[in-house]
C-alpha cells in the first residue's frame, strides 16, 4: 500500500474535527498491520470504491466514543454510547472520510464511499480484510481516534 | 407564513441537529426521511417547499432521489447537504436540479443564508 494515501485520511481529521468542536487534534505512532482488523469498543467502518478501493476503519474507546458525541452535541451528556452518540460518531466518520475523498480526487483519484457501518461491544475482534493496513493514532481533546486505512489503488 | 421542510438523512443526529435549527429560525418541519426512497414517498406525500437532502444513504441515494423528485415536479426547491464535496457530485447534483449544495459539516450562518435565499 502507498503510505502517500494516508495523507487525505490525516489532513481530512485535521481540517474537519476542530469543525465539530474537537481542539489540539495531532498525529501520534504510525504502524503497519498485514490485516485491517480493530478491536476497540467502537468501530466506524466505510468502503471505498473506484479508483481507490477497500476500508477505513476508525476506532475509539466507549469513553471517547462518549466524549466527542457531547462536544458534538454541545457539551450535552452522553451516559451511554446510546442511538443518538452513535449516530453522532457515524455522521463524524462520515464527514472525515468524505472529506479525505475530496482530498484525493485534487490528487486525481475518484472515490466513492459507502454509508457508514458501527459496531460496538467489549471485547471484540473486528475482523475486515486481508490487506496491508496502516494505522495512525490520531489525538483529540476528546481521546484518540485509531484511523486503519486498507486501500489499493 | 414559514416555509415548510422536509429533511432527508440516514443520520438521525443530523436530522435532530437541523430540525432544531430550523425550527429555531423559524421554518416548520413538516417531516423526515432516512433514505432516497423515503425522501421521494414523503415529498408526494407533503409537497414541502423545500427538501433537504444527504447523498450518501442506503436504498437509494440523494442524486437519485433528487431526480425523481424532479421529475414529479420541476419547480421543487431541493437543497443538498452533503459530506461529499467532490467537484463531480457538486455538478451532478446541480445539472439534476439541486438549488443549492451545503458541505457538511456546514457553518450555521452559512446554512441559514442560503434558506434565507430561496
Amino acid at each position: 500500500m502507498d503510505s502517500k494515501l494516508v495523507n487525505p485520511f490525516i489532513a481530512a481529521m485535521v481540517s474537519v474535527l476542530p469543525m465539530l468542536g474537537l481542539t489540539d487534534i495531532k498525529r501520534g505512532n504510525v504502524a503497519v498491520k498485514d490485516k485491517l482488523t480493530t478491536t476497540k469498543d467502537v468501530t466506524v467502518l466505510i468502503g471505498l470504491s473506484q479508483d481507490i478501493r477497500g476500508n477505513v476503519a476508525y476506532g475509539l474507546s466507549d469513553e471517547c466514543a462518549r466524549n466527542i458525541a457531547s462536544t458534538m452535541m454541545g457539551g450535552m451528556p452522553v451516559p451511554e454510547f446510546d442511538e443518538m452518540a452513535q449516530s453522532a460518531i457515524s455522521e463524524l466518520v462520515n464527514m472525515v472520510t468524505a472529506n479525505a475523498a475530496t482530498n484525493l480526487e485534487r490528487l486525481g483519484k475518484s472515490v466513492n464511499i459507502s454509508p457508514p457501518t458501527l459496531v460496538t461491544g467489549e471485547n471484540i475482534t473486528v475482523r475486515i480484510s486481508q490487506v496491508q493496513t496502516l494505522v495512525i493514532e490520531i489525538f483529540t481533546t476528546a481521546g484518540t481516534i485509531e484511523l486503519n486505512v486498507g486501500v489499493e489503488c | 407564513m414559514s416555509k415548510r421542510i422536509l429533511i432527508v438523512d440516514d443520520t438521525l443526529f443530523m436530522r435532530v441537529k437541523m430540525k432544531g435549527l430550523l425550527e429555531k429560525w423559524g421554518y416548520q418541519v413538516v417531516g423526515e426521511g432516512a433514505n432516497g426512497r423515503e425522501a421521494v414517498e414523503k415529498f408526494k406525500e407533503l409537497r414541502p417547499d423545500i427538501v433537504l437532502m444527504d447523498i450518501t444513504m442506503p436504498e437509494m441515494d440523494g442524486i437519485a432521489a433528487l431526480k425523481e423528485i424532479k421529475a414529479l415536479d420541476a419547480k421543487a426547491t431541493v437543497i443538498m447537504v452533503s459530506a461529499l464535496g467532490q467537484e463531480s457530485f457538486v455538478m451532478d447534483a446541480i445539472r439534476s436540479g439541486a438549488r443549492n449544495y451545503l458541505v457538511k459539516p456546514m457553518q450555521d450562518d452559512k446554512f441559514q443564508e442560503v434558506l434565507a435565499r430561496i
